[in-house]
Formats: C-alpha cells, structure tokens, sequence
C-alpha cells in the first residue's frame, strides 16, 4: 500500500518515544541502522493497534514503511531492518541526546572530499559546466561539514555534561559506575571524538604530504582572487569564517573536559596504587599465619614497608631510659624476686596536678557567644553605686549566667561592663592584686573599684 | 640567627618523633604558615648542625619545595623500619583502601573544608575486609583495648601525620601523610613503565 510520506512521518513522530528505543539499539549495537524486526513488529502489535486512530494500523505497516523507503531492507537471514538514514537523522536531530559524536574517520573523509574538489576548481575551465557542477557540490559539501561540525559541538557539549553529572553522583556517592570506567569513558569522548574535531578545524595543524582544510581553503580562496573571481573568493571567504568560527568553543569544551580528566586521573592513579599497595599489605600477612606463636607479627622484613620510605628512622627520640629486669634463666627465681622487692620499696611518686596556665596572646571566640556575652553584661549584670574588685564581681556574675564561662569570655565581658561604667568613677589599687581561674587559665590583675561620683 | 625560644620548642617537637609541617589549620580550615618551619628554613646550616651534633639527622622533604621537617637518629635515614615507622605506613594503607572501599573521593583525606575522617569512618574502617587481622598483626590494636580512632590519634594526629581540623571532630592529612600516598603512587607508576619497557622489548626482540 502507498502512503503519502508526510503522514508516515506524523506517524513515526506520534510514537517518536518508541522510535527512539530504536535508535538506543542502532547506537547500544553499532549495527549500521539495523535493529531487530522482532522488536518493531512488537511495538506494532502493542502499541499501534491499542492506538485510536485505526489509519495507523495501514500507515505504519511494515509494508507502507517499505514502500516508503522508511524501512531500506529487512534481512531475511537475521530478521535484522535497517532504518533510513533520513529518518534516522531526523529522530537524532531531535533528541541530540541518542546523536552519536564523530570520530577520525568522518572527518578525514570530508578534508580528503575537500581538498580533492578544491584540486578539480582549480583545474577546470571557470566557465565550463564541469565547474559549475563541482562549485555547487563543493559548497554542499561544505554545508555538510558546517551542519556536522555544529551538530557534533551539540553533541559533544552533551556528553561532557554527562561526565560532568557522572561525576557529580560520584561526589555525592550514589554512581554505581567504578572510577576506572568513568575515567576511560571521558577519555575516549577526549581523545576519539573531541580530539579530531579540533585537529579537523585548527588552521594550524601540519599535515605530512597533503593540506589541511583550512590550509586547502585559504589557497582556493587565493586561486579565486588570482583569477579575479573576487566574488567567489569572498563567499568562501565567509562560508570558512563560519565553519572556523567553532573552533574557540570546540576548544572550551576540551578544556572543560580536560578538568575532569586531570581530576578523574589523579583519583584513578590514587585508587591504582592504593589498591596495589593493600593487596601487598594483606600478601604480607599470608606467611604470618601459621598459627604458632613466634614470628607472628608483620616486621621491617614484610614486602609492604618496602613500598615508601617517608617515615623510615621515625621514632621517640625523647626516650625515658629505666633500668630494665633482664632475666636470666641460669639465675633462677632470686634474681626476679630481687628485682620485685626492689620495685615494691620504691615510693610511688605522686602525679603533679596539670597546673594551670597563663593566656594565650590572641584570644577569639565565635560571634554568636560574643554577642550572648553581651547581651548577658549590659542587659542582665547590674550596676551598682559601689563596686568593690570590680574584675571578680563581673567573673561571679558571668559564672552564674553563662553556662560554661571561661577567663576567654570573662575578659570580653569585662570590656563590655566597664564601657557602661563612668571612666572617671574606677579606681585602680595600689599593688593589690588578685587572681581568678576557671580551671585551665588563671589572670592576675590589679584591682579596680567603682564608686559612683555622688558617692 | 637563630631564634633561640623558637629552638627550644622545635627541639621539644622533634624531639618526641613529631613532624613539623610548613601548614598549621586556622580556626576557618584555612592553612596558615607554621612560624616554627619558618625558623627552621631561615637558618637551616644552624640547625642541621644542631642535631648533627647530637646524633641526628634533619630530614627537610622534599628537597626541591620543603613542606615538613623531622628528625632521625644518624645513619637510620634510609631503610630503617622502626616500629612507629611500620605502624604509620600500615594505619595510612588502611585509610587509603577506606577512601577506595567506600568510592570517596581523594580530597576527603586533603580538604579542610568539605573533607576529614571522622569517627563514624573510623568505625567503618574496623569494619573492612582484612582490617581486624592487620591491625592485630601490626600490634596497632591489642585485645580490643583501643578504638581505631584513638590509634590514629595517637600514632599519627600527635605525630602531625594528621591535623584535627579546628571544630569539626574530622581529620585530614599533612604533608608528610600526602607525601607517602605520592611516594606509593610513584612507585607502581615507575613499575608500570618498567613492565611497558620490557613489554616492548619482548616484541621488538621478537620482530628482529
């Protein structure tokens, strides 16, 4: 049955989900467009006959899609179907997503196809139909290129978000993907599909014994001025302005890839290397466990310590030498019974208490406990006429207020306080002198009074 | 010339088998130069000779871009397997096969900020394949007495191996702990390369 293409094509895009999974086979598979018939004669029966609208039973047959050319062969020997390109391309132009990046191989074929009809212009008369038919193939073909290469750019900006994402769950510790895949799988998207495109359009890449495509334009665009088509040599001019202007964000794309790689290699090489080296350590214990009681223990002999020398001659340099009791069997008992008395005869000495010390010379605690100390000086200690030892009724007063106080917060609290006391109001004693501690660090001061001027 | 209040305290740390590294932590994580490695690099031929008098040797590493300091007893530089030495290298390999166990990223042993070991690791830790029969064979842990977090404590976070990052109950790496992970790391890669060498050499004997 014959079916006019544009409803075949409303067809394919009603169900494009399942068409997708098509494309997922092609690409999963590499199979040249082939996905199994199985497949779409499944989706036919599940999908196209629940469907309401009873036309879609004629017009996404297999047969209609045959006749169409939507279907270009079905092999009869593994009940494979090949897909059109043209649809193909159409269902990947819209989901960038399913678009495979290009390698080498489509990118050497498109310089060779360039520089081989830019030779031909060059040699055939400008007037001749010969020419006119190469010019126009010639731009169509660097249409082709120009759609590829910015496709290609969509796509490879993709899959580097996909790493970046991978990445990201690796982080956050739910990738289930191992750190060896994921740093190959950014490697292949760097070194097999980012790499050639870049090659591919850097004006600069010296090629052995042929031209690149930027050098290959540049000379035909110089052919054109030679002959006076200046015309012609300014078209070119623009349409290789256009094809080059992706260059610089070909290059970003790389060099965001690039950070992900360094960062993927130096984890990869850590978690190399440290899975090496443990499984030297647990090779070590291996001879050390035969059950008996000596040599039992991993020693300077154990393969492991041969990995690093960083802490080779490490020690306790400030040993305590004590007499040590070196028993002689040959001595018998005596010896050890001596040694015994000896030590029980030797008066125990009495453990000094941690004595406290003086403060440190910067002192800093966080915001939210200077602003309680605050708020707990002006707002809840009073002032009253008379103070005596003005330092030690501020302590007491913060000891019963703020949980916890230490001379740290003392010492803000007490700047606190004497900013709402009248300067002229304290007195300082003469060499009377006082001392609080919490416990860890004492202060000495000289002692303030205050006494309010109408007293 | 030296400082000489500054000596008495670098002679204390040394000398108790800490390292002295050029970063300390500030209360915000941040890392801030430590004046005692200052003192050290600023009359270096003064205090080589200090300890070379007394039997040591000052180890300043690594030697293009110093980033810790320590002392060993003269002659013990190279190949002497003390215990502590052992037992360092043996606590840091478990860690690292922790970070690989778990799928954490490298800076969760380096980052101030957004990484540090802290007790629920350890705890895990304990509980990795092998762990409990290397610590026993190590001697790090003894009939249960210790937690594997009081083990690191004391064997590498007194030791300045490992820096508590300032209230945070977490624990990351200096200088002289990155600087074995690097020292395994070159070792397998110049392995590697050897075992590529002779890969090569193989077949190109073979094609002659």
């Amino acid at each position: 049955m014959v079916i006019n293409r544009e409803a075949i094509l409303a067809g394919i895009l009603k169900h494009k989900s399942h068409f997708f999974r098509f494309v997922d086979v092609i690409n999963a598979n590499e199979t040249a467009l082939q996905f199994p018939m199985t497949a779409y004669l499944k989706f036919y029966e599940q999908v196209i006959y629940q469907d309401d609208d009873y036309a879609l039973k004629d017009i996404l047959s297999v047969e209609a899609l045959l006749q169409a050319n939507v279907f270009v062969n079905i092999d009869g020997l593994t009940n494979m179907v090949t897909l059109s390109k043209d649809i193909y391309n159409i269902l990947v132009w819209l989901d960038i997503s399913r678009k495979k990046q290009l390698d080498s191989q489509p990118f050497e074929s498109h310089r060779q196809d360039v520089v081989r009809l830019a030779n031909e212009l060059t040699t055939l008369p400008i007037e001749g139909i010969n020419f006119k038919e190469t010019y126009a193939f010639f731009y169509e073909k660097l249409s082709d290129i120009q759609v590829d290469i910015s496709e290609n750019m969509r796509v490879l900006d993709y899959r580097v978000d996909e790493i970046a994402d991978m990445y990201k769950s690796r982080e956050m510790g739910s990738l289930e993907t191992g750190l060896d895949e994921l740093f190959h799988r950014a490697q292949h998207v760097y070194h097999r599909n980012i790499t050639p495109c870049l090659e591919f359009i850097n004006p600069s890449l010296e090629l052995k014994g042929t031209k690149n495509l930027s050098e290959t334009l540049k000379d035909l665009e110089h052919y054109f001025e030679e002959i006076g088509e200046v015309d012609k040599a300014r078209t070119l001019q623009f349409r290789v302005g256009a094809i080059f202007c992706y260059y610089k964000d070909i290059r970003a794309i790389a060099s965001r890839l690039n950070a992900y790689l360094v960062n993927l290699a130096q984890e990869r090489e850590f978690f190399l290397s440290m899975e090496r080296a443990f499984g030297v350590l647990v090779e070590s214990l291996v001879p050390l466990r035969h059950g008996r009681h000596q040599n039992k223990y991993l020693n300077a002999d154990s393969e492991v310590f041969k990995l690093a020398t960083t802490f080779d001659g490490l020690e306790d340099h400030k040993k305590k030498y004590e007499k040590r009791f070196n028993y002689s069997p040959s001595r018998g008992l005596d010896h050890f019974n001596n040694y015994y008395e000896m030590m029980l005869r030797r008066p125990l000495k009495q453990k000094l208490d941690n004595p406290l010390r003086a403060l440190p010379l910067e002192i800093d605690i966080e915001e939210e406990r200077c602003e309680q100390i605050l708020s707990i000086t002006l707002y809840e200690i009073a002032v009253d006429n008379m103070i005596e030892n003005v330092q030690r009724y501020v302590w007491q007063k913060l000891q019963e207020l703020l949980p916890n106080a230490g001379i740290i917060d003392f010492l803000y609290a007490l700047e606190y306080f004497l900013s709402a006391l009248d300067d002229a109001c304290v007195s300082q004693r003469r060499n009377d002198r006082d001392r609080i501690d919490d416990g860890v660090y004492y202060l000495d001061y000289i002692i303030w009074d205050y006494a309010e001027a109408s007293l | 010339m030296a400082n000489y209040t500054l000596s008495k305290e670098i002679y204390s740390h040394l000398m108790n088998g800490k390292m002295l590294n050029k970063h300390l932590l500030d209360n915000a994580g941040d890392d801030t130069v430590n004046p005692l490695f200052i003192e050290i690099i600023d009359n270096k031929d003064e205090y080589v000779k200090q300890y070379k008098m007394s039997g040591y040797h000052l180890v300043i590493a690594p030697i293009n871009d110093p980033e810790y300091i320590c002392i060993v007893a003269t002659g013990t530089l190279d190949g002497t397997k003390t215990e502590l030495a052992m037992k360092a290298m043996t606590m840091l390999l478990v860690i690292g096969q922790y970070i690989n166990h778990h799928k954490f990223k490298l800076s969760k042993l380096t980052n101030a900020k957004s990484g540090g070991l802290t007790e629920d690791d350890f705890l895990k830790m304990a509980d990795m394949p092998h762990v409990k029969e290397i610590l026993e064979k190590s001697k790090l842990i003894t009939k249960g007495e210790r937690t594997l977090q009081d083990v690191v404590m004391k064997l590498l976070v007194h030791r300045d191996i490992m820096i508590e990052v300032p209230s945070k109950k977490a624990y990351i790496l200096t200088n002289p702990g990155h600087s074995f992970y690097q020292e395994i790391q070159r070792k397998f890669d110049t392995e590697s390369e050897l075992a590529n060498e002779e890969d090569n050499t193989t077949i190109d004997t073979q094609a002659s």
